[in-house]
């Protein structure tokens, strides 16, 4: 019985290696144990989740654009997204009060509506995904930033962020958020019709069409989903700072795809997972307190991250040739 | 001049009269055609850059990045080598010249030969070309160089600014190498359908290798001008050049996805656009505001574009 169940665990554990995504949970581990064993303040578990909680946003983003890179596109738009949801949302708010389960619906909704654009336009003009969003990306940004010159942040009522900072069964708002985004990515991409779509148009397009998934209705709901996870993220940033800043999140688009890369997506599409992507993101933002914690410059964090990124997909692309060429050695040789 | 050409030649047409019937006074004066030779030639060139890459089906993402670090790079060999004079001059703008090739040559490495997806090969090094550009310069300027490095970005010759005549002569040049050499040929064949290409005996990694240095060089070239033109170089100088760089490389009728393009269409769309930013300027918009009109009017030209290519697919349909 004991034995059975240590095998199990062993299986577990070597399936975890086996995976793409096997070796960013192994860095997440380490580098925590590492900045643990320098702070011990660091290995406290409740200092882990007031940090997720704290970049609850990446966390929120990061899931939001997983089943759209999976599927092969990219969101440059996210922060912009973003900046255009937090500010229509203060502005709901600074008209007529309401309480915090409505205006995290409006907020959803305003995230869905900017999302849906993105969608309907690439799925329509049938253009590239990142020169479509490059352009709702300045236009969101540029209108937000032009209509709020004046008010450079918007502040909201005491009472509300009182409200923002109760704790349910030990866990805040901005913890329960990230389970309630990881539980609903999982289920859509596991368990949903739309999910298996994601998958089979990521890694093939025309037999994806073949086998009958609707491309049109696939598109949509990707980039859509996307606008959620920022309308929803918006709502966190407001909760956190108790204010919508229209300077904040300038290199959050870019910073998502590099997590979801380094979360073991496959760059040429078709495949990813939600338990990568989470890892990814805890990793990231360990990273980035611990190079505050390791005194290394701020000049230095765009240098290692871009040397990073492009390790990585280097890295990964190399493995993959080398697979195909095992793959057709074994071929001639069974032949 | 194809289709395409002939219709952006209206448009600019319309938005030039639209312009001095707005502005009569201000829009046709002296002052317009400085701040013309002024804006297009470094925009220009990173525009040129951009194009060549996306004829050959790439994508680059670091061009701003490219061309101030190159910037700062030659700028601080010509502060360290300021004892021998004027000659210091010609080891800034090499230097300038020099790395600006090679990060092309390191996109051009890792798409070509790697196979790494442009956009996000050019990610990565946007933002690894921003680091080194931020730790060499320590987020500061460098500035004040000698006058004959200032005279390549604001003398002139018969009146003509000399970016502007480096710019017309590149262009050419470019125009003749896409049009009628070989090497343009096989460009816009890549571009195309690289399998087909490499099937036709076109060294499909090797020319796209040589496109990205290609553009690279260029980029060092905009560097030169964008620090003479300054007397200063930092890293976010020219930040807004990549959307626009790409909204006016989609007006000119390059296809993302390869194979189309022309320097000549490139150019009416650079004219159109510093027009409209001319306008906008005289009409006192906001400069966040024109960031977004920049990104409506891409969104447009998709759209339009999109509804023409229908209507042709239609007419083909209804005469078979």
């Amino acid at each position: 019985m004991i034995f059975n169940r240590i095998s199990g665990v062993v299986r577990m554990v070597k399936a975890l290696f086996t995976k793409r995504e096997g070796y960013i949970v192994l860095m997440t581990i380490l580098i925590w144990v590492v900045i643990s064993t320098i702070n011990p303040n660091f290995a406290r578990p409740l200092y882990l989740l007031d940090m997720a909680g704290y970049n609850s946003v990446y966390y929120i983003c990061a899931l939001g654009i997983l089943p759209l890179m999976i599927m092969g596109g990219i969101d440059l738009s996210v922060s912009g997204m973003i900046l255009a949801t937090s500010m229509v949302v203060t502005m709901v708010l600074s008209v007529v009060d309401m309480p915090l389960q409505l205006l995290i619906l409006v907020a959803m909704c305003v995230g869905i509506l900017l999302g849906l654009l993105n969608g309907l336009l690439i799925s329509w003009l049938k253009v590239s995904s990142v020169i479509v969003t490059l352009a709702t990306l300045a236009i969101y940004r540029g209108l937000t930033k032009f209509w709020f010159q004046q008010t450079k942040t918007l502040e909201l009522s005491s009472g509300f962020i009182h409200a923002s900072k109760q704790i349910f069964l030990g866990l805040s708002i901005q913890n329960w958020m990230i389970i309630f985004m990881i539980l609903i990515t999982f289920l859509i991409l596991r368990y949903q019709k739309i999910g298996r779509s994601i998958f089979a148009y990521g890694g093939n397009q025309e037999l994806a069409e073949r086998k009958g998934f609707d491309r049109f209705k696939t598109t949509i709901f990707v980039y859509s989903f996307s606008g959620f996870a920022a309308g929803l993220s918006a709502f966190m940033h407001i909760l956190l700072l108790g204010q919508a800043n229209i300077e904040a999140y300038s290199n959050l688009d870019f910073e998502l795809i590099i997590i979801i890369i380094i979360g073991g997506l496959n760059i040429l599409g078709g495949y990813g997972t939600v338990l990568g992507t989470f890892f990814a993101t805890t990793f990231m933002v360990i990273l980035k307190s611990g190079l505050v914690f390791a005194r290394i410059p701020a000049f230095w964090h765009n240098l290692l991250i871009g040397a990073i990124i492009v390790t990585i997909v280097s890295y990964d692309m190399i493995q993959n040739k080398l697979v195909i060429k095992k793959r057709i050695n074994q071929w001639e040789d069974q032949v | 001049m194809a289709q395409y050409e002939k219709r952006l030649s209206m448009l600019l047409l319309a938005v030039v009269v639209t312009g001095s019937i707005m502005y009569p006074s201000q829009f046709i004066s002296w002052t317009t055609f400085k701040i013309f030779t002024h804006q297009i030639p470094e925009y220009g060139l990173i525009t040129l850059a951009l194009m060549l890459v996306m004829i050959a089906s790439g994508l680059d993402l670091s061009v701003v990045a490219t061309t101030t670090l190159a910037g700062i790079l030659g700028a601080l060999a010509m502060e360290k080598m300021e004892i021998i004079g004027q000659f210091s001059v010609l080891i800034g703008i090499l230097v300038m010249l020099i790395v600006g090739m090679s990060a092309g040559a390191l996109n051009g490495f890792i798409v070509s030969y790697i196979e790494v997806p442009p956009i996000l090969t050019t990610l990565g090094t946007m933002l690894f070309f921003q680091g080194i550009a931020l730790i060499v310069s320590k987020g500061g300027s460098v500035s004040s160089f000698p006058d004959a490095f200032l005279y390549l970005g604001n003398g002139s010759v018969l009146y003509l600014p000399i970016p502007m005549i480096i710019l017309a002569v590149l262009a050419v040049v470019m125009h003749v190498i896409l049009t009628r050499h070989e090497f343009g040929r096989q460009i816009y064949r890549i571009g195309r359908n690289k399998v087909a290409a490499s099937y036709s005996g076109i060294p499909v990694k090797k020319r796209l290798f040589q496109v990205y240095v290609l553009s690279g060089i260029i980029l060092g070239i905009a560097a030169v001008i964008m620090t003479a033109r300054y007397n200063s170089i930092r890293v976010d100088y020219g930040s807004t050049y990549l959307i626009n760089g790409i909204v006016a490389v989609s007006l000119g009728g390059v296809d993302i996805k390869g194979g189309k393009g022309t320097v000549i269409g490139v150019f009416l769309s650079l004219c159109i656009l510093s027009a409209l930013m001319r306008i906008l300027n005289l009409a006192d918009v906001e400069a966040y505001l024109s960031d977004s009109i920049m990104g409506g009017i891409l969104l447009v030209n998709l759209i339009m574009q999109h509804f023409m290519g229908a209507s042709k697919k239609n007419k083909v349909n209804k005469a078979v």
